[in-house]
């Protein structure tokens, strides 16, 4: 297990994501084994392992995460994909749950350009000037058309050629880096299993087909505790993710982890995000021309962006992260300049800024079974910094707004915030869901008591002197049920007493309970 | 004996509370809703003992400006009918539920159907029956009116009562004051044909 690492995690026991990482599925109820010591399930053999027998698997563009439901923040552990030699999978049989198995390289980060086994011999061949089909030297006349050789022709010694002798040989040699399918010679990526194109079972003869052959008889048969000899790597070779609970999301789980090694997420180097009027210096001088065409320049650029975002749902999908970048570019420009409009307004657009996007919505696809505390989780993230800013308290609807809001794409239902809000005290979040007896729903923070909210609202009215629901909306930065609601809880405490009069309720400092 | 104020006029003083615009609305809070009926209690007890009155009539007074106990025309707010019924619930229920019963109202009943009590009217003690019958007994004592019979409209409107506290007060109150006169064995109440004022009262000896 050497190969797993701890993993950051945020107050809600989520992982933290590295710049440019998507979250693409998750799934709880998973237990992990390292290697065949845990195999069987005897309680015997049982490694370390045995400390990451339930949790949350997450599966990102870039790692493997695995998050201890009992102990996360020392169980957890990471993986990352770039280490992952191949998979396999074990769709389970009656008790026994489904299983992911992951192999591992024993180099650190294969590179597919550099085979193993070099080319044997350089070809020299001749390119037919009918039908541009490359021929060996030493044939006279065309394979294909049957037109024979010019004699000015020229010849090329090259190793290109290697993977069209060999296509033409009907992949009796194939090339050795390349995992070629035997039946339709489509040329997969190393670390498929079946062919992308006719889905038939693959048996790469590369580099890897060293180990590989040999352990695939064990993950075929996982009960089977007997060591491999050809294991040359003192830890392990490989580790498993089984799907407890039914092995829900156990499909879902591996596209997605079959997705994520294929598309190699993490060779592309991040790209900074380019300030759109860096790019482009007019030529013609300095001036006010040359920045107002600049700043139009930009104002244009932006409005592409946004055009294009809208165009429809995926484009919007796939902008989304560009959109974030945008914003925090945008951020981080006001910030740059102090003199800018009033303080107030930079701080507003700021917030708004801030507040939109969340670069890795949780969805019901990615989770699965544990969608809700996922989510709660999710909401609690976002949530406690907004509420640190404005009040502590915000009403279930306010948050429904806020939260689809931030996540921009794929949103959710009433129903699902509320089922995820109910989480908070089984998860143990920094913020919890309140109802009030008007049945008013509100999500507050967990340090906040109504001892507290009472002595703040009685400190405004003796500031202040007799209030109105309206004005301590106002003045607390909350919305108007909510103000209702705590001015009726500071009152039931004792601290106000109404006057109900033709233009509404006010509230005054309790002389009634005062004068005794 | 301090002598009573017999000027009605507007030398009632209301407390700052009167004042305060919460008082005139019914406080949903149990606790601020108790001292609010005390405050009330207060100010009409008060009222009530420097302007001699005795009754209250729920819906006359509380008219707009019938009353400038319960209708504050300086801060225009108003207690409403039910709200000074449930005030003075708790102040007929207060003297009836304590152990050591310091009754301060009374609802009057209706003559035509005593079993139901129509919420209209009220009695309100300032002095208790026990104070008033203490203070007639010391004033029968003084004027050594004992063991003669007197009728109770004597005793209320009569030439010997003027200037003493119960001058011309309320019947029924002088006869609460009465019965417990009767009930210690100090006075023997006779029951005439007629209305309250013929019925004749005997004190005796000391």
């Amino acid at each position: 297990m050497n190969r797993c690492k701890p993993v950051d995690l945020s107050s809600s026991q989520r992982p933290v994501l590295l710049p440019g990482e998507r979250l693409l599925a998750s799934q709880g109820q998973v237990g992990l084994y390292d290697g065949f010591v845990l195999c069987a399930l005897t309680s015997i053999h049982k490694d370390k392992s045995s400390l990451h027998q339930e949790g949350v698997c997450y599966i990102t563009s870039h790692r493997l995460i695995y998050v201890d439901t009992k102990v996360p923040r020392v169980n957890s552990v990471q993986l990352d994909l770039d280490t992952i030699k191949s998979i396999d999978a074990y769709a389970g049989f009656l008790s026994r749950s489904p299983k992911i198995t992951i192999y591992f390289s024993n180099a650190r980060a294969p590179s597919p350009s550099t085979p193993d086994t070099v080319v044997s011999k350089q070809v020299a061949t001749w390119l037919c000037p009918i039908c541009s089909f490359q021929n060996t030297d030493d044939i006279e006349k065309c394979q294909l058309c049957g037109v024979f050789r010019p004699a000015n022709i020229q010849i090329t010694t090259s190793s290109s050629g290697e993977s069209v002798v060999s296509a033409s040989a009907s992949a009796s040699a194939p090339a050795p880096t390349e995992n070629t399918c035997p039946v339709c010679t489509f040329i997969n990526h190393p670390s498929m299993q079946r062919c992308e194109m006719c889905d038939t079972e693959l048996h790469p003869k590369s580099a890897t087909s060293v180990t590989a052959p040999s352990l695939e008889p064990e993950s075929s048969s996982p009960s089977t505790s007997s060591p491999t000899p050809e294991v040359m790597d003192e830890d392990s070779p490989f580790i498993k993710v089984a799907f407890r609970g039914g092995g829900g999301g156990y499909s879902t789980c591996l596209a997605s982890l079959k997705t994520a090694i294929g598309n190699r997420v993490w060779e592309q180097v991040q790209k900074p995000v380019q300030e759109p009027d860096r790019q482009v210096t007019s030529s013609r001088g300095a001036g006010i021309s040359a920045i107002q065409e600049r700043i139009e320049r930009t104002q244009l650029d932006a409005a592409e962006s946004l055009t294009d975002a809208f165009k429809d749902l995926d484009g919007l999908m796939a902008k989304a992260a560009e959109m974030v970048r945008l914003a925090e570019a945008i951020t981080t420009k006001i910030n740059k300049e102090p003199q800018g409009s009033s303080e107030t307004d930079t701080i507003t657009l700021n917030t708004y800024l801030m507040e939109l996007g969340i670069p890795n919505p949780v969805t019901k696809d990615s989770t699965g079974s544990s969608y809700h505390q996922e989510l709660a989780r999710e909401l609690s993230d976002f949530l406690v910094p907004v509420l640190d800013r404005q009040g502590g308290m915000k009403s279930l609807a306010d948050v429904y707004c806020l939260f689809n809001r931030a996540r921009g794409v794929a949103l959710i239902s009433p129903e699902d915030l509320y089922k995820a809000s109910c989480q908070f005290s089984t998860l143990n979040m920094p913020i919890c869901l309140k109802r009030y007896e008007s049945g008013l729903l509100v999500i507050q923070s967990i340090n906040l008591s109504d001892d507290r909210v009472a002595q703040r609202i009685f400190n405004h009215v003796k500031k202040y002197g007799p209030l109105t629901a309206m004005k301590i909306s106002e003045l607390e930065n909350l919305a108007l049920p909510v103000a209702v609601e705590q001015l009726h809880m500071t009152e039931a405490k004792g601290f106000l007493c109404r006057d109900a009069s033709s233009a509404g309720i006010t509230f005054y400092e309790n002389l009634f309970l005062q004068s005794h | 004996m301090s002598s009573p104020k017999l000027n009605s006029g507007s030398s009632f003083k209301f407390p700052a509370i009167h004042d305060f615009p919460p008082l005139y609305t019914r406080q949903p809070t149990e606790a601020t809703w108790q001292n609010q009926v005390k405050e009330w209690e207060r100010i009409i007890l008060a009222y009530y003992r420097t302007h001699r009155l005795y009754r209250l009539n729920l819906v006359e007074d509380t008219v707009p400006g019938a009353s400038p106990v319960f209708d504050n025309q300086r801060i225009k707010r108003r207690l409403t009918f039910e709200t000074l019924e449930e005030i003075v619930n708790e102040m007929v229920r207060k003297g009836t539920l304590g152990r050591k019963p310091i009754c301060v109202a009374e609802w009057v009943s209706d003559t035509k159907s005593s079993a139901k009590i129509s919420h209209t009217q009220a009695l309100i003690y300032w002095r208790s029956p026990d104070e008033w019958a203490s203070l007639l007994w010391n004033w029968i004592n003084e004027r050594g009116l004992n063991n003669s019979i007197m009728t109770v409209y004597e005793i209320a409107n009569g030439e010997l009562a003027e200037g003493t506290e119960f001058y011309e007060m309320d019947g029924t109150i002088l006869m609460r004051a009465l019965e417990v006169l009767s009930a210690k064995g100090n006075a023997q109440i006779f029951t005439g044909t007629g209305d309250v004022d013929s019925i004749g009262v005997k004190f005796f000896g000391s």
